[in-house]
Order: structure tokens, then sequence, then C-alpha cells
């Protein structure tokens, strides 16, 4: 079965062409096309991790390019962690085409809503599958369309298009520095191929062909995509603008999947990353100052969504924080666990907006619990997994995470976990006692749960939110033994006691100061944001990164812009209609001479003629 | 002064005068006589050239049958009243002045510093070497311009005639 | 025997009056008159070198013949062309004649 995994990508891709070219006769139909397509792909998928687990990496390539000594090829490979991924891909978007039936039922271009679906399922199951990083590269690129078309799905809402072009534009300023890093990659090692390229790059740094700064330079080149792809911290402004899209579009893509890229990339590329220490240092801080970044900003937004996304960007930061202190299955097993539980949570929100007629402000819920059950037990599950409660799924990644910061000796980072961590369990509980107790706030009554359609993926979610920990624990480190099997990827680190004591107090303490707050409230709620009012300020403004960006960038370039403009208008354009508008005069002086008078034609010949004669007479010397 | 030189003068001046009063007499067909004149005079110069057949066919074609087809065609449209009124652009006819006028100056010019052709014995050509010389090695373009007056004869008669109602 | 410059000299200021009538000259009939001038200032030419030029030969006079049999031609078909176009618009003023115009 395993050497059928290209079929995966294909089935979304079959789906997406389907509905291309007949999309608008099926309309709500579209969405059995789409669901079967990816419960096709999951059931493969699923088969193809089983004979991955009892069998060994699959590759299949044929050659694409040659050209000199070169060799692109393409094909598809089935590692570790490429069955991980392909299991959390399609699942996650299996469950999201669910989903989305009857979220998007009301929605008149569903088809189109389903055929961006299959593309982007396939675009992300190719990147997964790619066997070298040119075509990664590719599908790297179709996945930020996708993002793109989808997040500007409602484009007739100018917050979605504006969204949807800072989203593509951002990124790309990450994917211009992953291209660069492909270009010094290729022209060090000669090679797309992952295991030709770290095969070349550890012979060069052996025999000093490839310095040391070369290899940190494109290091730091890749990981400036995974930074731009996957929002980190200074590329982390577009995810939480992303959320304009659907709400299933902001679970499958800005939650699960192609923000996790990013982290799929470094994990890919890792034995680049781990011949340079300054790269991994980088890669560290970035990840640490992300997370503790966007927590902070989590705490006091309002939107629910945006709650979500900046809670996104703040464990994307915890994964990228693993993989920079060395803990490759910390950060890899936090992508899985993640991708279920904010998954969960998105959807959950994603039921809670359709409940309530598309209001996303939590100040304007509360009560939800009594309204709708079964939405709030598994979003209370999903919240307990992002705080870090056992023996839930986030308990153990989390914990393994911390445990690579903590043996990787810089107390800092290690610090700024532990108050992501915090944070963490704070803000989500804020957002749940905010949302799902207390009295209804709101203007319009939610009409009760909804249907099944909606509310069973909820529960797949959350039993995956429950469970998925489990298949890496100090009782049975498999996930660990199944992904570094056979890769020389540094040590991983695995807590001491007082870690996982330290790692529940602190999700307990931070549920018990939100439960204070927000639910007993004990505490005011303005208790902090009274007594600083410029630091609620400042994070109510996200830092006011945005603001800073218009200034530094956007307003300069848009000036210099304008002013090219304007050179181009008045000089550029000056002289082709110059040129232009001489030639026409010019032919009008002339036709008004074409009088049809055969004699002055005649004339003019002759002084002509004359002209001719005179200047062969000068130049033959006639005249002396 | 030799005999040829006064006969040259005479008929060069016919020539000329006869050319001059084309462009200046008022009536078409006073004009046309003129015209016969120069003909005629450059018939005699041929004549002068020791051209005898060419100077005959000269008077039979040009003196001859062209001078009629002239009498002709200005039978046939408007010869009485040829004033058209006023000129629209009198600078037409100054600038051709002085372009003629500076054209014929560069030809006279060019002419008068021919003086390295000598005056040399006179060759005569008679009908007979003509006639050698047409049917042997000009004997192609003989029959191009057999072609040629056919052509124009057909393409004369379909033009000028009365089109069908 | 006359010197070949008088002929040549001859045959210019014949030319030249040719052209400035065919400039000038307003009466189509004219126009055509004046071309045949031209052509004969050429035939002249050719008659001269003829007969007393460097190369004499009889080829100047064969030319001369295709010369006249070309303007026989040319006179037989611009007549025509005159009075057809005579009849079609009324008038034998070069002037008016102005299709050509843009």
């Amino acid at each position: 079965m395993i050497q059928n995994a290209w079929l995966i990508p294909v089935f979304p891709l079959i789906a997406f062409i389907i509905l291309l070219f007949f999309g608008r006769y099926l309309k709500q139909k579209s969405a059995y096309v789409g669901i079967t397509a990816m419960a096709l792909s999951f059931i493969l998928a699923v088969l193809v991790l089983f004979e991955r687990i009892g069998g060994d990496t699959y590759t299949n390539t044929i050659t694409w390019l040659t050209f000199g000594d070169s060799t692109i090829s393409m094909g598809y490979e089935v590692t570790a962690l490429n069955a991980m991924m392909l299991i959390v891909v399609t699942l996650v978007s299996l469950v999201v085409h669910i989903f989305s039936k009857e979220y998007m039922h009301e929605d008149d271009r569903i088809n189109v809503f389903y055929s961006y679906l299959g593309l982007f399922s396939f675009s992300m199951l190719g990147l997964v599958l790619a066997p070298n990083i040119l075509q990664l590269f590719i599908f790297w690129e179709l996945v930020g369309l996708c993002s793109y078309l989808l997040v500007g799905f409602w484009f007739f809402k100018p917050e979605a298009a504006a969204a949807a072009k800072k989203a593509f534009l951002t990124t790309r300023i990450g994917d211009v520095g992953l291209l660069i890093g492909l270009v010094l990659l290729f022209t060090a090692t000669g090679s797309f191929e992952y295991g030709e390229v770290f095969a070349a790059m550890e012979a060069g740094l052996l025999n000093g062909t490839i310095s040391e700064a070369l290899v940190t330079v494109i290091a730091i080149c890749i990981f400036l995509g995974a930074v731009g792809k996957s929002a980190q911290f200074p590329l982390h402004v577009w995810l939480p603008d992303a959320m304009e899209g659907p709400t299933p579009v902001s679970a499958l893509i800005h939650a699960a999947t192609m923000v996790a890229a990013g982290v799929y990339l470094v994990g890919v590329m890792y034995p680049v990353f781990l011949a340079s220490n300054t790269a991994m240092t980088v890669v560290a801080y970035t990840g640490a100052i992300t997370a503790i970044f966007a927590a902070t900003i989590a705490l006091v937004n309002t939107d629910i969504k945006r709650i979500l996304a900046y809670s996104t960007v703040s464990q994307l930061g915890l994964m990228i924080l693993a993989l920079g202190t060395v803990g490759y299955v910390a950060g890899l097993f936090h992508l899985m666990t993640h991708a279920f539980f904010k998954a969960l949570l998105f959807l959950g929100a994603g039921s809670v907006i359709y409940g309530l007629h598309h209001r996303q402000d939590i100040r304007k819920m509360g009560g939800l619990w009594s309204r709708m059950k079964v939405t709030s037990i598994t979003f209370l599950i999903g919240a307990l997994a992002i705080a870090g409660v056992p023996p839930l799924a986030g308990f153990w990644s989390k914990e393994l995470v911390l445990a690579a910061v903590w043996y990787e000796g810089d107390i800092f980072l290690f610090i700024l976990a532990v108050l992501t961590s915090l944070l963490t369990a704070f803000y989500m509980f804020r957002l749940f006692f905010k949302a799902f107790t207390g009295e209804f706030r709101g203007d319009h009554e939610p009409h009760g749960e909804n249907s099944k359609l909606m509310t069973m993926p909820l529960v797949v979610l959350a039993t995956l939110a429950v469970v998925a920990g489990f298949v890496n624990t100090p009782f049975g480190f498999w996930l660990e033994g199944f992904l570094t099997e056979g890769l020389n990827v540094g040590y991983s680190a695995h807590g001491d006691a007082w870690l996982i004591f330290l790692s529940i107090g602190i999700a307990v303490a931070g549920i018990a100061l939100a439960w204070a707050m927000y639910y007993k409230k004990s505490i005011p709620e303005d208790f902090l944001s009274s007594k600083f009012p410029g630091a609620h300020k400042v994070l109510l403004n996200k830092y006011y990164m945005d603001e800073f960006y218009q200034k530094a960038f956007v307003l300069p370039t848009v000036t210099i812009g304008k002013f090219f403009w304007e050179v181009d208008r008045s000089i550029i354009d000056g002289i082709v209609n110059f040129v232009g508008r001489s030639t026409r005069n010019s032919g009008r002086t002339f036709a008004k001479r074409h009088d049809g008078q055969l004699q002055t034609y005649g004339l003019v010949t002759i002084i002509g003629g004359l002209a001719v004669i005179a200047v062969a007479f000068v130049l033959g010397g006639y005249f002396g | 002064m030799s005999t040829q030189l006064i006969f040259f003068l005479v008929l060069a001046i016919i020539a000329i005068a006869g050319a001059v009063l084309v462009l200046k007499l008022n009536k078409i067909s006073h004009r046309i006589v003129s015209m016969f004149f120069t003909f005629f005079a450059t018939a005699g110069i041929y004549f002068l050239l020791g051209a005898e057949f060419i100077g005959i066919i000269q008077i039979i074609v040009y003196a001859g049958a062209v001078t009629i087809l002239f009498v002709f065609g200005m039978m046939m449209t408007e010869h009485r009243n040829i004033t058209f009124g006023y000129h629209p652009r009198k600078i037409h006819r100054v600038l051709s002045f002085i372009g003629v006028g500076t054209l014929l100056g560069l030809m006279l010019y060019g002419i008068s510093t021919l003086d390295n052709l000598p005056l040399k014995e006179q060759y005569v050509g008679t009908a007979e070497d003509i006639g050698i010389s047409l049917y042997g090695h000009y004997f192609i373009a003989v029959i191009g311009m057999g072609f040629l007056l056919t052509a124009a004869l057909i393409g004369a008669i379909v033009i000028a005639r009365k089109e069908a109602k | 025997m006359v010197h070949i410059t008088f002929f040549l000299a001859l045959a210019a200021i014949l030319f030249c009056i040719g052209l400035y009538g065919v400039l000038t000259r307003r009466h189509l009939v004219i126009v055509l008159v004046c071309v045949e001038l031209m052509l004969m200032a050429v035939s002249i030419n050719l008659i001269a070198f003829s007969a007393i030029g460097p190369s004499a030969g009889i080829e100047g006079q064969v030319f001369t013949l295709f010369i006249i049999s070309v303007a026989a031609a040319e006179v037989a078909v611009g007549l025509a062309i005159l009075i057809a176009l005579y009849r079609n618009r009324e008038s034998i003023d070069v002037i008016k004649h102005d299709l050509l115009r843009w």
C-alpha cells in the first residue's frame, strides 16, 4: 500500500478538478465530492502509516530535469515524519470538510469553497510527500495561494480582501528567503534531495569546502520561509487578520496544517540547522519571543477567533522554540497534538459563531454552556488540552517542549516558555469562562445546539485531543522511537518528575486565575488593566506592530511607488506621448501637403533630386 | 563659321523658340503648331548629324502622327477657353522656375566642363546598319516593342471608348 | 563639324523647357506635349553621341527608334486617358484632378 502513497494527494486533486468543472451544477452536493475524496485519502493515509510503522522509508522518484551534472527529480517519499503528517493533514482536512457542509450551506459559492479546500488538501499533502526541497517549495507556494484564496473567500468584504492580500504579501517575504536559501543550498551541495543534501553538507563541513558561516546563512534563509508560513515574529501579523476567512478554513489552514508547514520545514531540514549553532539560537529565540509575544496579546483580545489565532501563533512559537533547542521530537509531537486540539477549538468557535449568527465578540457571549452542550464540552476539552492538563494531549507534548528547553540550558528561554504556558492556560480559560459561563450578554439568542453534522467532527477531534498524547508518554516513547529511527537528530529530552509537576502547576495556576477573575469574579476583571493602563493599551493594539509596519514599510513603499508613478507618468509617459504626438502632428502636417497635385509632387521630386545632385557634386569634388 | 554651325544654330533657335512658344502661346492650336516646328527642327538636327533614317522617322511619327493625335485630343476636349482663372499657388510657379533653372545651370555647367571630348570625324549609320542591328542584336527588344505597341493600341481603345450604359 | 557640346546644350535646354512646362502648365494636353519635348531632348543626346561621341556607333540610333516607338504608344494611351478623364470630370485643368489627395 505504501507504494500507492502518491494517491493520497491525488484524491483531493480529483475533487478539485471535478468541482472546478461541474461545481456549479453540484452546488450543495459539492460537499459530498470533497468529503468522499478526503475520506479515501484518510483511509489510504492510515494504511500507509501502518505499513510504515512495520516497514521502512519508501522513496519513488523519476528524473524531471537534467542539466550538466545536476539532476532534479520529482516523486514521493514516505518517511516517519511524512506518515505522521499525512495522518494529521488528512484527518483534520476530512473533519473540516464534514464540518463545512453545515457551516457553509448558506453560502452560494459552496462549490467554490470545496474546490479550494480540495486544492489546498492536495497542495498540503503534496508538500508533505515531497522527496526533495524543490518540490516542497512548489507545493509550499501552492498552499500559500490556497491560503490567499480561502482567506479572501468572502472577497466582497473589504477586510477579507485586505487580509488575504496581507497574508499573501507577508508570507511572500519569508518565501523569498526560502528561495534564496534553496539556491544557496543547491550551489553548495549540488542537489535538492534531502538525503544527498545532508550527506554533501556533512562531507563539505568535514573537508572544509562548505564553511559554517554558509550553513548558517542557508539555515536562516530557510528558517525565514518558516517564519513567514508559521507566522513567527516579526512576520506574524498576517495570521490574526487571516481570521477574516471562513472559520473551517481557519481551523484547517491557519491552525492545523499550513501554518505547521513552517515547523515541518524546519523538521525536514533539521540536519542543516543542527550543523549551525547560530542558526539554532536564532530559531530558539524567534520561537520564544513569538510565543510570549502572541500570548500577551491574546490576554486582552475580545474576538473569539483572534484569541485563537494569537494562541496559534504562540503555540507555533513553542514548537519552533522546541526545535531550536534540539527538541526534534518535542516540536513535532507538539505540532501533531496542537493540530488536533487547535482544530477542535477553531471548529468549536465556528460552531459558536454559527449558533450566534456570525457574532465573534466574546463580550457579547456568555452562558452558552446550557445552550450548546456538545460544543461547550468539546471546547472545554480543547481548552484543557492546550492549557496542558493531564492526561490530555497538550500536556504530554508541552511537557516535552519544556523539557527540551530546560535541557538546552538557556534559563531565559525556559522562563519564557513557562510564562507562555501560564498565559496560555489563563487566556484560554478567560475565553472559556467569558463565552460559555455566566449570563448571556448577546442581543440574539442562539438557536440551541447545532446539528450532528457539526458536532460530530467536534467529538472526533475532542477524542483525539484526549488520546493523541498517549503515543508519547513517559510510559512509552513510541512516537519518539518512530520519528527518530535511523535519524541523527540530536538527543531528545525527557522531563524529570519536577518538570511534570511544574507543568501541571502552571496549567492549574492559569486556570485558577481565570476562574477567579471571570467565573467567581473574586478578582475584578479590570484588576490589572486599571493598574497598568499603558500596558493594557499596548496589548490591545497588538504592540502597535501593524502601525509600525504601516509607518516603517508600507508608507515608504507607497511613497516610493507614488514617486516612481509620478516619474513614470510625467517623464516616461511624457516622452512616449511626445513621440506619439509629434508623429501625429508631423503626419497631419505632411498629410496637408499630400494634396493630390501631380505638379507639386513633381516639383518636390525635382527639388529633392537637385539636392541629391548637389550633394554628389560637393562630395564628388565637381566644384573644385 | 562653318555651314554646319550656321545650320545648327538656325535649327536650334527654331527648336528652342518653338518649345518656348508651346508654353507661352494662348491658343491650344497655336501651341500644337509651335510644337510641330520644334519636332521638325529636331528632325533637321538629326539630318545634320547624318542620321537621315531617324530624321525621316521623326518627321513621320512626331511631326506627322503625334501632332495629328494631339490635334484630335485637343478637339475632343475643352480647347476654346484655356485660361483657368486665378492660380491658387503662385509660389509653385516661382519654385518650379528656380528648380528647373538650377537643374539647367548644373547641366550646362557639366556639359561645358566636358572639354576632354575631342572633335572627331562623324560616324554615319545607314538604314542598313540600323536594320541589321535591330533584327540581329536587338531582336528581342523589337518583339517586345511590338507587344508594347499592340497593348497601347488596344488599351487606348478600351480606355477612350464610351462606357456602355 | 560642330562640337558635341552644342548638341548637348540644346538637348538640356529643350529638356528643361519641357520639364518646366510639365510642372507649371495647367492644360493636360500641353502637359503631354511637354513630356514629348523632354523625350525628344533625350533623343537628340542619343543621336549626337551616336554620331560624334567618344564611342560612336549605331546603338544610339537604334535606341532613338525605341524612344520614338514608346513615345508614340505613350501619346496614344495618354490621350485616351485624357479623353476618358475629361468625359468623367468635365475638366481639362490639372489642378482639378486631385484624386490622389489624402
